[in-house]
């Protein structure tokens, strides 16, 4: 099923807030899309059109967010994106525990709610599509990185990684263009115990530049930034 | 992990029980040492004499029995006596059977005559003409001593025992009714106590409530702002400046968005209404992840941050609130940023200092900073950081930086490592 086709179910109390988010999702390309101002409302959608998604407001005029995700928990497993005006920490931890699939805080910026709602449904309904996004094959530089066979192709010559650097790369890679802290590295590679690797990270990485980059000693793609972390930079 | 929610006053009739059996404790025992100053024994020359009774070193028994031995030794007294007498002002007589004084030293004139066996008897009994009288048997005569006028309170308690029994009993009493009007003192003072902490709990709850709903109100229009202005400047009709003047709206409500954060925030620390989650975590992971995530989120694009953590602290662990400790750095980052909006450079240190960690965050921009003013002039983003400081029972400075720039010193207490407590 394409993800553009999901049937999505809004549930939120400000009408005018239904109608911004209805004009989101048809923007980013969504086409069944059903509104529902109240609990009562809600679940007579739920009953009646069968939606795929629900993004459900947690203050409702009739009953609250949650109780009406217990409500449909109890015959469905359909994702849920809760959207809240309150932000608590509680609320959201509330919100995960009891079955929701995400939790967005409002006022949003509309593309994190668009981005948000396709990762869920991409998980829930496109096991291709989900499969596919984790493409083992990345491009970095000069160098062809292959998740699947774990070897680095640069120049010619062809390297493969160990299975700590192949954890330290794959984990860059997916943060691309972003820092990854030293301690999410060392957890990541060795787990909850990971104090005092951070020596062992600098020798992984120093051999990962050595099959990375052109000149190991000034790296260009695997970056270090100072007191923070590493980068992969694209 | 767990919560930690405010402690609660012990109740005041607690402490007033406790005010009151230490008072009953210490009184006594101070009353009684001080008669044992006043009372305990001493000897002297082999006859023991009481600490009362030292102006006169002899208690009047003592002095009688001494007198009465001379005396029926060879009816005659010492010259030490008689110069004992004239030292102490006391004179001494004994009569005989009918009354005659048969040897006398320094007795006053007045006094001076045969006694009748009624004058004998008030000889015995407080005062006789104001001297204070003593009278002792001496084989055949009768000593007689008198103090010197005004020198002796010299009374008889007399009391039936029925009465005695009943005063008692009625002190008994008294005692318990005063103790039980200041018990019942105290459950009134704690009555008043609690209605009084009722009272500022539902104001407190009700100023609570009152933002909470502010905030959710204003949360709403925001978000309709937030999401048109984001549509418009996506949208292809659009000129550039156009989309550039949405994005602008886009930025605002994004920082009303904040200060409503911040709002809630203050609010609910200011009176405890926040539930913590207190654990011990490592301040440097903290610190790298925080800042790792607003470089990514581009927050610092104009403002590039350089941390350094001292390698004694980089195991270093603090007990408190995560979320509340990093949201602090996260503040005086933004303060920064905001300040200084052509750009400037960030530094955090973090070092020991003693018992403390220490956590600098300094900038090194131009504009002139007025030390004096804060928190209050820079706003509610650095009223949190103080709160937060406070719940922790840390240390706040605000300085300048040299040569210019405004830093921040935050002092938060060493926790124990993991595992090694108890």
């Amino acid at each position: 099923m394409e993800i553009k086709d999901c049937k999505i179910l809004i549930v939120e109390d400000e009408k005018e807030i239904l109608y911004l988010i209805e004009s989101i999702l048809r923007k980013d390309g969504f086409t069944r899309i059903f509104l529902a101002n109240s609990v009562e409302q809600a679940l007579h959608e739920l009953r009646g059109n069968q939606p795929d998604c629900c993004i459900l407001d947690v203050m409702l005029p009739d009953g609250d967010g949650f109780s009406l995700l217990s409500q449909i928990r109890m015959t469905s497993k359909i994702p849920v994106l809760f959207l809240s005006a309150r932000g608590e920490e509680e609320d959201r931890i509330l919100g995960l525990g009891l079955g929701a699939d995400d939790y967005i805080v409002k006022p949003f910026v509309p593309k994190e709610l668009t981005l948000r709602l396709r990762a869920v449904l991409t998980r829930v309904y496109d096991h291709m599509e989900y499969k596919e996004q984790q493409k083992p094959i990345v491009f970095i530089g000069n160098a062809q990185i292959d998740f699947n066979q774990g070897t680095i192709k640069r120049g010619g010559e062809e390297f493969s990684m160990t299975a700590k650097e192949y954890a330290l790369l794959y984990k860059l890679c997916e943060n691309k263009n972003r820092i990854v802290t030293y301690d999410s590295l060392c957890q990541f590679v060795w787990g909850d115990g990971y104090y005092g690797y951070e020596n062992t990270l600098m020798v992984h990485i120093r051999k990962l530049r050595e099959k990375l980059e052109e000149d190991p000693s000034h790296p260009v793609h695997l970056k270090t930034v100072r007191g923070l972390g590493y980068q992969i930079k694209q | 992990m767990r919560k930690k929610k405010r402690t609660h006053q012990m109740p005041v009739i607690v402490k007033m029980s406790m005010l009151i059996f230490a008072i009953s404790l210490m009184m006594p025992i101070f009353n009684f040492s001080i008669y044992g100053k006043l009372a305990p024994k001493e000897t002297m020359n082999g006859v023991t004499t009481v600490n009362l009774w030292k102006q006169f070193t002899y208690t009047p028994k003592e002095l009688s029995e001494k007198f009465s031995k001379d005396w029926m030794q060879d009816k005659k007294i010492s010259k030490e006596n008689i110069a004992f007498l004239k030292e102490k002002q006391i004179f001494a007589m004994f009569l005989d059977e009918t009354g005659e004084i048969v040897w006398q030293e320094r007795v006053p004139k007045s006094l001076q005559k045969k006694y009748t066996i009624q004058e004998v008897a008030k000889l015995s009994r407080y005062y006789y003409h104001d001297y204070p009288t003593f009278t002792w048997e001496a084989g055949k005569e009768l000593l007689v001593l008198g103090y010197p006028k005004d020198s002796i309170w010299k009374y008889q308690i007399i009391y039936p025992i029925q009465e005695l029994q009943v005063f008692f009993s009625w002190l008994v009493f008294t005692v318990l009714v005063d103790f039980l009007i200041i018990v019942f003192l105290g459950f009134c003072m704690e009555w008043i106590h609690q209605k009084k902490m009722k009272k500022r709990d539902k104001t407190d709850e009700a100023r609570a409530e009152w933002i909470r709903f502010i905030s959710h109100d204003i949360r709403t229009p925001l978000t309709l702002i937030l999401g048109y202005a984001d549509s418009l400047s996506e949208e292809d009709g659009i000129s550039t400046n156009g989309k550039r003047e949405a994005q602008m709206v886009k930025a605002q409500a994004m920082r009303i968005k904040e200060l409503v954060s911040d709002l809630n925030l203050t609010t609910k620390l200011e009176y405890q209404m926040q539930s913590f989650y207190w654990e011990k975590f490592r301040i440097a992971p903290m610190l790298r992840e925080l800042l790792s995530e607003l470089v990514n989120e581009g927050l610092l694009d104009l403002h590039p941050v350089d941390l350094e953590v001292e390698q004694e602290v980089e195991n270093y662990y603090i007990e408190g609130d995560k979320k509340l400790i990093s949201r602090a750095i996260y503040n005086l980052v933004q303060n920064s940023v905001k300040h200084n909006p052509s750009g400037c450079e960030i530094k955090i240190f973090c070092r020991k200092k003693k018992k403390w960690l220490q956590i600098v965050v300094e900038d090194d921009g131009e504009k002139e900073v007025d030390i004096k003013a804060l928190p209050h002039a820079r706003g509610l983003g650095l009223r949190i950081v103080f709160q937060v400081v406070k719940v922790h029972r840390g240390k706040l400075i605000f300085t300048k930086a040299n040569p210019h720039g405004f830093r921040t010193e935050l002092y938060f207490l060493k926790a124990k490592e993991k595992g090694r407590f108890l």
